[in-house]
């Protein structure tokens, strides 16, 4: 495998995923942003977090490990 | 719009400029090697891109890079989660379990953080020879994957515990920048020194500062040889002065300047400067701890005395700052830059703001930044940086995006503007939902942190309407 082809193949990803297309990699799975909203978390204890809204990257894959029993 | 694998290898054919089928043919092979690595259980990473692994439940995850992540999430930089609430039990244990409320979406996508570990005890386990087997032999020109944990590429592999977020190497470099903004207070003018001469009389800790005292009293036995014992009083006050002083980071600052010039003029300089400046700050200690009981003569020799010290200081203040050169740089480009703002609402052009950078990203290969490069670049500049002229080298980092316009004469505008400002400016188009837009950028930097920092430091309004892209020249 040539570096200069993963090299591509990241920077590739990269922008199209960036410009929030979804890129499906055949036998891998599917890169998309997805934004996550704002939100509160609560702790049992009590403690309660305001988490700020993001955009995320998700991968949804069907892939599954051949070692699993 | 969904890249499917006929587009997604079109796009790769035109980065690489390679024969279709060996691009799939490469494709095929990095995709089995993904595979492959977590099958052996073991996250592979992609430099910048991020890690894929199988999870505990057999599911293949992918975590994105840091690098990958705060570009995808550059609306939001900065933004950290606010407590609402402090945990009820202090003693509480810090794995606190989550209960409610969280969408589902956030859920998932913590999961793979805290499956993470559960992959590194397994590594070890691997040895050199199946390394190998997995990074190497096919290659000719270098592989560009690896385990986590092993750095084989130079090109373009990671090993995930190297990394550091961005986010802590700004908190390092934030502590050291507010030391240099505490030299100014020097300059101060002159206070009335009138009541400056009431005295304390005894000061237990006259003896630590003996050296500031032998400098003082060897000044003044030339002027005021008679005056023995009130030079005494007077050290006295200077020294409880110095002690009484809480925060003495001041002083130091005033001490260090002289001390580069490496003169026994500025040495004296140092000395008058230390004690005028103690001598300020002790005004309301002294006055409560005695009352005027000294001998009004000595009192007008002691104002005297004080006049002269000041006026030494003032003389050779002047000279100290400006051999500190420090401190006109970086002043003077906020200066000017305020002014450039004026024209960056100007007619039907739309500036898009940070507020709607769903439209961000270096989608097009067709970027001609190149335009904007001088041919000469000076030597002596940093290579990365927010000032001075662009570095072509520096291209791989990234840069402060001020204005995104839709008429590239605005844009080129813009970046004149900036530029005669002392930036180093950039102008690049962009599509973005199917239409060009210029964007005019500021600073070439290394890091996504560093670009954050200068970011923060630009005048208003740039500060805080920006977004940092990354730099690119095809």
């Amino acid at each position: 495998m040539k570096s200069t082809f993963v090299k591509a193949f990241k920077e590739v990803l990269r922008e199209q995923i960036l410009d929030k297309n979804k890129v499906d990699v055949d036998g891998l799975g599917l890169f998309e942003v997805v934004h996550r909203k704002q939100h509160q978390k609560k702790y049992e204890n009590g403690r309660v977090v305001m988490v700020p809204p993001a955009d995320v990257v998700e991968f949804k894959s069907k892939v599954r490990s051949s070692n699993e029993n | 719009m969904k890249i499917n694998k006929k587009k997604l290898i079109e796009l790769l054919v035109d980065r690489t400029g390679m024969e279709r089928a060996e691009v799939e043919d490469q494709l095929e092979q990095l995709v089995n090697r993904i595979i492959d690595a977590a099958e052996r259980g073991k996250a592979l990473e992609i430099k910048e891109f991020g890690l894929f692994y199988f999870d505990e439940d057999g599911e293949l995850k992918f975590d994105p890079a840091k690098e990958l992540s705060t570009e995808i999430n550059f609306k939001y930089a900065g933004m950290e989660p606010v407590e609402l609430k402090p945990a009820r039990d202090e003693a509480g244990d810090p794995g606190q379990a989550e209960v409610s409320d969280e969408p589902p979406k956030t859920a998932e996508s913590q999961k793979p953080q805290e499956s993470e570990p559960e992959i590194e005890p397994e590594e070890p386990v691997e040895t050199e020879d199946e390394l190998a087997d997995i990074f190497g032999f096919d290659d000719e020109d270098g592989d560009a994957v690896s385990k986590q944990g092993e750095a084989v590429d130079p090109f373009d592999i990671e090993a995930e515990d190297q990394d550091k977020s961005p986010a802590d190497k700004k908190k390092l470099e934030e502590e050291a920048v507010p030391a240099e903004a505490e030299t100014k207070p020097i300059e101060e003018p002159e206070e009335p020194v009138e009541d400056d001469t009431i005295p304390r009389e005894d000061d237990p800790f006259a003896g630590l500062l003996s050296d500031a005292s032998s400098k003082l009293t060897a000044s003044d036995k030339r002027d005021f040889a008679e005056e023995d014992e009130e030079d005494d009083d007077l050290d006295d006050l200077l020294f409880t002065a110095l002690d009484s002083e809480e925060k003495p980071d001041l002083e130091p600052e005033s001490q260090k300047e002289p001390a580069k010039a490496g003169t026994a003029a500025a040495g004296k300089a140092d000395s008058a400067a230390s004690e005028k400046k103690p001598k300020k700050q002790s005004k309301p200690a002294a006055k409560g701890d005695s009352g005027p009981k000294r001998d009004p003569i000595m009192v007008v020799i002691s104002v005297v005395l004080v006049f002269v010290l000041v006026a030494a200081a003032f003389l050779l203040v002047p000279g100290m700052f400006q051999s500190d050169d420090p401190e006109t740089p970086t002043e003077q480009p906020p200066v000017t830059a305020e002014t450039a703002p004026a024209p960056h609402q100007e007619d039907a052009v739309n500036v898009l703001s940070p507020v709607e950078p769903e439209v961000e990203t270096e989608v097009t290969e067709d970027v001609a930044e190149e335009d904007e490069i001088p041919p000469e670049t000076t030597t002596e500049q940093p290579e990365y940086g927010l000032m001075g002229d662009l570095v072509e080298s520096a291209n791989d980092g990234f840069s402060i995006v001020l204005h995104s316009l839709a008429r590239e004469e605005n844009a080129r505008e813009q970046a004149a503007s900036l530029a005669s400002d002392g930036y180093r400016v950039l102008v690049s188009p962009r599509t973005v939902q199917e239409r060009t837009v210029w964007r005019v950028s500021v600073g070439q930097f290394q890091t996504i942190a560093d670009a954050q920092e200068h970011a923060s430091e630009l005048p208003s309004p740039y500060n805080t309407n920006n977004f940092i892209q990354r730099i690119q020249v095809n």
